[in-house]
């Protein structure tokens, strides 16, 4: 059984975290579509508070004995799948990265009858 | 002809060899452009290399040997290249064989030719550990793709103007010399392998650290036993 305290810890949790989020948006801060495993997140531990009955019936399905224990499973598998997407986000930007670098050697191509640059800088780095 | 040739020659800190392997090919093969892809070396490879008539961009160290390709297959198919050799900037590829095993491109005969070490009687023995990981990688390559390799790993590529387009317009596409050739074979160009004599190192020391090995090897078995086409179809049958 969840205590009214778990549940309420829970929905304001949720909602702190859905407050923060928002504004992060709001301020450009935040890109939104990496916000959305975040509102993800947040929207499961509101609901785990509002219907706790979800939390129950994930802890028998897991076999945990206590409880509040499954509000922990739930919380770990959420940071997982915000890890996840953060991976796919790195990625996505090293291929971009990758990109421009492609496109500024092309740009700054130098033939044999130019004048050698002086110094060429390095344009990136990883 | 049916287009220029452009040769690509990737290079980190190689000044005392790259100015041969320049004029080398130059002499060799005649009329074609030689752009060096040079990754931000310490030495004068770049000054080298537009002193003995090559053009050269600079892609960071960083991104690897694979975006210097990439970025010369980007160029190879930008101004209309008919013909894109890669080789090696340490001298190991000696020009004339280049122009026999080129031969076999420009006739027609296959898109793809890899200049092999292993098909005949090189001067080149690979140490223990390259020759276990190159093995693995052919079987699984011949086992994938029932296309017979030796070689995987050599920097002697040629690809016909229907293979560069093949790779410039696949925006997802990073080079690796392994994953050029199952990509090709599954978009069902014809892949041909051709011996190539390689002479040893004269100077500089190769990039191709134990590190380095071991994660290249690593990045392309996953990659090629991730590859497999799942088709639901397949399994129905």
């Amino acid at each position: 059984m969840m205590s009214l305290k778990a549940r309420l810890i829970c929905i304001l949790l949720g909602i702190l975290v859905l407050l923060i989020v928002s504004y992060l948006v709001r301020r450009r801060r935040l890109y939104n579509i990496y916000a959305i495993t975040w509102f993800l997140a947040s929207i499961t531990f509101v609901s785990m508070g509002v219907f706790p009955g979800f939390v129950e019936n994930l802890a028998l399905l897991l076999g945990i004995y206590f409880t509040p224990a499954a509000i922990l499973v739930v919380a770990i598998m959420g940071l997982g799948a915000i890890v996840l997407h953060l991976s796919i986000i790195v990625t996505d930007q090293h291929k971009q990265i990758r990109h421009f670098e492609k496109e500024i050697a092309l740009v700054r191509r130098q033939a044999p009858d130019d004048k050698p640059l002086a110094k060429s800088q390095k344009t990136s780095g990883v | 002809m049916k287009g220029k040739i452009l040769v690509i020659i990737p290079s980190l800190n190689e000044e005392k060899a790259i100015g041969d392997v320049i004029s080398g090919i130059k002499k060799e093969l005649g009329d074609c452009d030689v752009l060096v892809i040079d990754g931000y070396s310490r030495d004068n490879t770049v000054g080298v290399s537009l002193s003995h008539g090559a053009e050269v961009i600079q892609v960071a160290k960083e991104f690897g040997i694979a975006a210097a390709v990439e970025a010369g297959i980007l160029v190879a198919y930008r101004e209309k290249y008919g013909y894109l050799v890669r080789i090696d900037a340490d001298g190991q590829h000696p020009p004339s064989e280049i122009k026999k095993i080129l031969a076999h491109v420009i006739s027609g005969e296959a898109d793809f030719v890899i200049g092999s070490r292993f098909l005949g009687d090189a001067d080149y023995t690979p140490t223990f550990l390259r020759n276990i990981s190159i093995q693995t990688i052919s079987f699984l390559l011949k086992a994938l793709y029932k296309v017979k390799i030796t070689d995987c790993t050599s920097g002697c590529q040629i690809y016909n103007s229907k293979v560069i387009e093949f790779f410039a317009q696949d925006n997802k596409f990073e080079y690796s010399e392994i994953r050029a050739i199952w990509m090709a074979r599954k978009a069902g160009f014809v892949i041909k392998e051709e011996f190539i004599n390689m002479a040893p190192r004269t100077h500089g020391v190769s990039s191709f650290s134990p590190w380095i090995a071991f994660f290249y090897m690593f990045k392309n078995i996953v990659d090629l036993v991730l590859s497999i086409p799942i088709s639901l179809k397949r399994i129905a049958k």
